[in-house]
C-alpha cells in the first residue's frame, strides 16, 4: 500500500516534465496521499523568477496543504542561487537528508 | 499477487522506455500481477489509433522497417486484452492537439486528479518512467 509519495522534478518549468512533476504531486496530495517534492538539479530553477499564473496556483495550493517542498542547499550553490533570490522557500537539505527522505517514500516518482 | 501502477511520460520514438514499460508490464500480468498502466505527457500520443498514410511513404524498405520497429499500438491493445487498466491524461492530449482522437480498444480517457489518484490507492507499487 501507498502512502507516501516523492516526487523528483529535475526541470525548469520550461520543460513539460517539471509541470507534469508538479500536477501529479498536488493530485496525490489531494488524493489524501502524503505527497513530499524535491527540485533537484535543474529543477531548483522552479523556484527562482517569474512562473506562469497556472504554476504559481499549484506550488501555492500544495503549499497551503503542508505539502513538503525539498531542495538540496548543493544544488542552490552550484547555480549561484542564494536564498534572496527564490521565489518560493523549500526546505534545504543535503544529500543524506535527501536520502532518508527517499527512503521514507512508499514510490518515488523521477520526473 | 500485486498491484503495480506504470506512469509513463515517453512517447514511442523518443527513446526506448515506452518499450521498456510494455515489457515491463506484460511481464507483470505474466507472472499474474495486475497493471494499471498511466499515459501522461508524450506517453499520451500511445493512447491513439493510428491513422495510416496512403500516399508514397518516401521511405526506403529498411527506413521503414527501422521506423516500423517503434510502433507500439498493437501491444498497447494486447496489454488490455491481458486485462491491464490503461488510462491516458486528457490534458496532456489536449496540449498536444489529439484529445479526440479515437483511443486503441482498452484506452479510456483519464485524468491525473481522478484516474491515477485511483490506481495508487488500490496500488502496492508505483513507479515512474520517462
Amino acid at each position: 500500500m501507498i502512502n507516501h509519495l516523492a516526487i523528483v522534478i529535475r526541470h525548469p518549468w520550461g520543460n513539460e516534465r517539471a509541470v507534469l512533476g508538479l500536477r501529479t504531486a498536488l493530485a496525490a496530495q489531494t488524493g489524501g496521499f502524503e505527497a513530499s517534492l524535491v527540485l533537484l538539479g535543474e529543477g531548483v530553477w522552479n523556484l527562482t523568477g517569474a512562473r506562469p499564473a497556472y504554476l504559481d496556483k499549484l506550488f501555492a495550493s500544495f503549499l497551503e496543504n503542508e505539502g513538503g517542498l525539498f531542495c538540496l542547499e548543493s544544488d542552490l550553490e552550484r547555480r549561484g542561487l542564494t536564498a534572496g533570490e527564490l521565489t518560493l522557500r523549500p526546505q534545504t537539505m543535503d544529500p543524506d537528508d535527501l536520502g532518508e527522505l527517499m527512503a521514507q517514500a512508499d514510490s518515488i516518482n523521477l520526473f | 499477487m500485486a498491484t503495480l501502477t506504470l506512469t509513463l511520460l515517453s512517447g514511442a520514438v523518443e527513446n526506448e522506455t515506452a518499450d521498456f514499460a510494455l515489457r515491463l508490464a506484460q511481464s507483470a500480468l505474466d507472472q499474474g500481477h495486475r497493471i494499471n498502466l498511466f499515459l501522461l505527457g508524450n506517453a499520451s500520443y500511445l493512447a491513439n489509433q493510428e491513422v495510416p498514410f496512403q500516399g508514397d511513404k518516401g521511405l526506403t524498405p529498411e527506413l521503414a522497417a527501422y521506423m516500423d520497429s517503434f510502433r507500439l499500438t498493437g501491444r498497447i491493445e494486447d496489454l488490455a486484452k491481458a486485462g491491464a487498466v490503461i488510462h491516458t491524461c486528457h490534458t496532456t492530449e489536449y496540449a498536444r492537439g489529439v484529445e479526440g482522437c479515437p483511443y486503441l480498444a482498452g484506452v479510456s480517457r483519464g485524468n491525473v486528479g481522478v484516474s491515477w489518484t485511483k490506481f495508487l490507492m488500490t496500488s502496492d507499487l508505483a513507479l515512474t518512467l520517462g
